[in-house]
């Protein structure tokens, strides 16, 4: 019972963390903006373009973690992944923007003096660093995950491959290494 | 339940005995601390830094009698890594060996800097360098020229302690009445203080790292400790006594060598340069340690597979872990040379700290399984483990083999699986590597972003703005004999949203109220050179008010002069008074009914003894101004009570000056935020450095309104009557205020 609430809960809660991370940085320069005075529309592009972004990749964030639940031989591997993408996503998200906006300063000012549009950059960045994060995900998740060895795969050692038990594995947890892997 | 025999032979040489290892104890922990942590002890709580000191030494008797005790049961090289791995599970082993190899190597190369750094500024790379590869060869040599090296090593460490105790209680200068109260700090200072003095004991588990070298572990290790731990107080506690006694807290606290102030406030002055060489070879001393326990820790970790395998090596003749010693030095070598890490040196070693402290205190916890372990099916985790070698290993790959443990007879039951429920499994090699990357990932993203990134992109302006195209009057304004408006804004060098913000609404105002000139209080650009960024920080920004004809006057700031003791710099800072019109760096202008005074307040030492021909020529030209009005400009503010807070020096250089010409108003920046005082001595000081970057503010005695805000200020003279008002970006007016002109 316990397993099933955590399964009904966990895509939700790591999907809010993934748009929560994505959207922290424009929060961060409106609140700014706000407290500096600067009026109500003043950094809401950023807002807007980071929302539509945060959206999407917490979406996919959500449906990978619903594939890997169904998949994953251990379910550590599924938790390790997704907390290392979460980490990889935040520190992108926020990092590569400050990198990119303090150390190409002059260029981005140069531009945005004749008419660049400064939320593309923004968006651009964001994008890069989600696009970091979901290839960490899956990458980490793809190295975690048992692999049938050669042998095994020709079937030779198939027969000694563990049937699914009883006593409380993960949906994919549990099952012989080769079918777990014939599967994906 | 087994027992591990605290005499069982082990690969490398027992060969310290009591004496050894409480010298290696003294050797690590009496290093670089004992000669710069009183300093910021004694700023954080005064006298109240003996306390701190007990209060220290406490926390580490206790830390330290467990990790004599682990040792004792654990007689094996590697420290925190054994016990870590042996009582909580190979992850928290692995976690704290990285920790440990991780944070040790790089306070190796800051140490090993610091030590380059007393004895040879110029030549600390080279001399940094060359003192790894001697205490490398050193180590190489075997243990026994460790402990022999580190017995000279304190000796004149000592030595030099006692001329510092010696010079300072009797060379005149001690008195009991520099000591004020114990707690005149407050407790919160007492603590902090005790922080950073349980820092400089750092060191006391070195002798449990070199447990495998020890000669009866059982008994000489948990002696050796707190003997060592000990002593070492007696000598921390001597020596802030002396230096207490002979020149205060206040003398430490400001002094970058607090021992060596101590010393030379007394006729004993000629010890000074004993001090220095003590200071030296304590660096020496604890980078020899250093090296020491980050290759026996790796060594360890190589045996159980967490490091390269390689490393695990024994030299015939030595009986040292040659390999990872050389491949530890090679590691220190690099990061001197690509890396300055003495400003990490701290908090790396803090962080290592507090997990070991973790680790120990879970010493008596009840059995329990690494957190993160996953629960698989029992029967199936049997099933795979098949006895032949190579089948093991490639189970163990896949993460369903257990690895063999050992377990003591301190309490703690073996983690045998029991029939009938779903058993933990430990993770495997890759899993602890993601995990551990995950979690220490997400903490230091967590510290990172919450306390410093999302915080600095905010204030710091970085998103790049457009400037305001607005088409203003030319030459809307008038300046008369007894009239005269002008604006003032400082630290407007970004080129951000809000600098932009702050600029057009200085256009907008200027169209409903024009001013003539544009005071601006320093920082004219950030991140980059003047002449590559004019345009895109001052240029554009302020175009409708260069084209209106309105002229601009600049206080130097801190960012404009950064370059300022190279000819590079000078070139730069003439470009930018070129560029602006401005006659000098620093100089006087007249504008109606008012005299402004501009400062050059960058110059080294402007505040101090730097700069003389300033503040005479200040006081002069002062003298000779008879406009009604006076008002001195500069970037760094006397009064403030933000992040920066009230320059040092500046109120005792500028005050008497201020007070006696009967200065109206003195104009800063520097710190972002507004601020403005109660009129001192009939003078106003004001901080108005909003021009595109926010910090906090707070409230002092002095201060009459202060607001952390974007916001430029707007002055209007009027015969004897001038009204300023801070304006926010949006229009809005924080701040309005009103003076009479003191020459009525």
């Amino acid at each position: 019972m316990r397993r099933e609430l955590a399964d009904r809960i966990a895509p939700p809660i790591y999907a809010a963390l993934d748009f929560a991370v994505i959207i922290a940085p424009a929060l961060a320069v409106k609140v700014a903006a706000e407290r500096g005075g600067m009026g109500g529309t003043e950094g809401v592009d950023l807002i807007i373009a980071s929302c539509v972004l945060g959206a999407a990749h917490a979406a996919v964030a959500w449906s990978r973690f619903l594939f890997e639940e169904r998949t994953a031989v251990r379910r550590a591997d599924m938790w390790i992944a997704a907390v290392d993408a979460l980490v990889v996503l935040a520190l992108g998200a926020t990092f590569l923007l400050v990198a990119v906006l303090y150390g190409f300063s002059d260029e981005h000012a140069s531009l945005a003096n004749r008419g660049y549009p400064v939320v593309a950059l923004w968006a651009g960045i964001q994008l890069a660093a989600i696009a970091v994060a979901e290839v960490t995900a899956r990458v980490v998740f793809w190295w975690l995950e048992p692999h049938p060895s050669r042998a095994m795969r020709r079937g030779l050692v198939s027969a000694a491959a563990p049937k699914p038990t009883a006593d409380g594995p993960g949906r994919g947890a549990g099952r012989g290494v080769s079918e777990a892997a014939n599967e994906r | 339940m087994s027992t591990q025999d605290p005499v069982a032979p082990t690969r490398l040489a027992r060969r310290l005995g009591t004496f050894d290892a409480v010298v290696i104890g003294l050797g690590s922990m009496i290093g670089a601390g004992v000669f710069a942590a009183i300093g910021p002890a004694a700023g954080a709580a005064g006298s109240g830094l003996l306390v701190g000191l007990a209060i220290a030494a406490g926390v580490a008797y206790c830390n330290a009698t467990s990790s004599a005790a682990l040792a004792a049961v654990y007689p094996q090289s590697g420290g925190t890594y054994v016990y870590g791995r042996e009582r909580l599970g190979p992850l928290w082993g692995y976690l704290a060996g990285w920790g440990f190899v991780v944070g040790k190597t790089a306070s190796c190369a800051a140490m090993a800097l610091t030590f380059g750094a007393y004895a040879l500024p110029e030549w600390r790379r080279p001399l940094a360098i060359g003192a790894v590869v001697a205490l490398t060869a050193v180590n190489y040599q075997g243990v026994r020229k460790t402990a022999w090296l580190t017995r000279a090593v304190v000796a004149v460490v000592l030595a030099s302690l006692v001329a510092v105790v010696a010079g300072a209680l009797i060379g005149g200068q001690a008195s009991a009445d520099t000591l004020g109260s114990l707690t005149g700090h407050g407790w919160s200072g007492v603590l902090e203080s005790g922080g950073l003095l349980f820092f400089a004991f750092a060191g006391y588990a070195r002798i449990a790292t070199l447990g495998e070298e020890v000669v009866d572990p059982a008994r000489t290790i948990p002696r050796a400790i707190p003997l060592a731990l000990g002593i070492t107080v007696v000598v921390y506690a001597a020596v802030s006594t002396a230096a207490l006694l002979a020149v205060g807290p206040d003398a430490l606290a400001e002094s970058t060598a607090p021992l060596a102030t101590a010393v030379r406030a007394g006729s004993f002055d000629w010890l000074v340069p004993a001090v220095r060489i003590g200071g030296t070879v304590a660096s020496l001393g604890v980078l020899l340690s250093l090296i020491a326990g980050v290759s026996r820790t790796a060594f360890s970790m190589a045996a159980n597979g967490d490091l390269p395998r390689w490393l695990d090596a024994v030299h015939p003749t030595h009986r040292v872990p040659h390999r990872a010693e050389l491949t530890a030095g090679m590691v220190i070598c690099g990061l001197v040379l690509v890396a300055d890490l003495r400003g990490y040196w701290l908090q790396l070693v803090r962080g290592v700290d507090l997990l070991r402290h973790r680790q120990r205190i879970g010493m008596g916890a009840p059995a329990r399984a690494a957190p993160l372990a996953p629960v698989t099916g029992r029967r199936r985790s049997h099933r795979l483990c098949p006895s032949r070698p190579h089948a093991a290993h490639r189970q163990r790959r896949l993460g369903s083999c257990r690895p063999r443990h050992r377990y003591s007879d301190l309490g703690r039951p073996p983690r045998a699986p029991t029939a009938g429920t779903a058993t933990m499994t430990t993770l495997n090699r890759r899993q602890l590597l993601a995990a551990a990357a995950g979690l220490a990932g997400s903490g230091v993203t967590g510290v990172l972003l919450g306390n410093h990134v999302w915080p600095l992109l905010a204030r710091e302006d970085l998103v790049p703005g457009r400037a305001p195209d607005i088409a203003l009057p030319s030459e809307a304004w008038q300046t008369t004999d007894d009239h005269v408006v002008f604006a003032a804004v400082g630290d407007t060098g970004s080129g951000g949203r809000q600098a932009m913000a702050v600029a057009t609404q200085m256009a907008r105002t200027y169209e409903a109220m024009p001013f003539g000139f544009v005071a601006h209080l320093g920082d004219i650009c950030y991140y980059g050179n003047f002449e590559d960024r004019y345009e895109d920080v001052f240029a554009r920004p302020m175009r409708p008010l260069i084209r209106a004809g309105v002229g601009f006057e600049l206080a130097i700031g801190n960012h404009d002069a950064d370059l300022r003791h190279s000819d590079e710099g000078l070139a730069e800072i003439e470009a930018e008074l070129r560029l602006l019109g401005t006659p000098g760096l620093y100089y006087a202008t007249t504008h109606g009914p008012a005299d402004f005074f501009y400062l050059d307040s960058s110059v080294p030492g402007v505040f101090g003894e730097g700069a003389r021909q300033q503040w005479e020529w200040l006081a002069d030209a002062l003298a000779t101004s008879s406009n009604q009005w006076r008002i001195v400009l500069l970037h760094h503010p006397p009064y403030s009570s933000g992040q920066h807070g009230s320059t040092p020096g500046a109120r005792e250089m500028l005050e008497p000056i201020v007070r006696r010409h009967q200065v109206d108003l003195v104009l800063a920046g520097h710190d972002h935020h507004y601020e403005r005082t109660h009129p001192l001595h009939g003078t106003t000081y004001v901080v108005s450095g909003g021009g595109c970057k926010m910090r906090a503010v707070g409230r002092s005695d002095f201060t009459a309104v202060a607001e952390s805000t974007l916001q430029f200020l707007h002055v209007d003279i009027d015969g004897d009557q001038l009204t300023a008002r801070s304006i926010r970006p949006d229009g809005s007016v924080a701040d309005v205020f009103e003076l009479r002109a003191r020459r009525g």
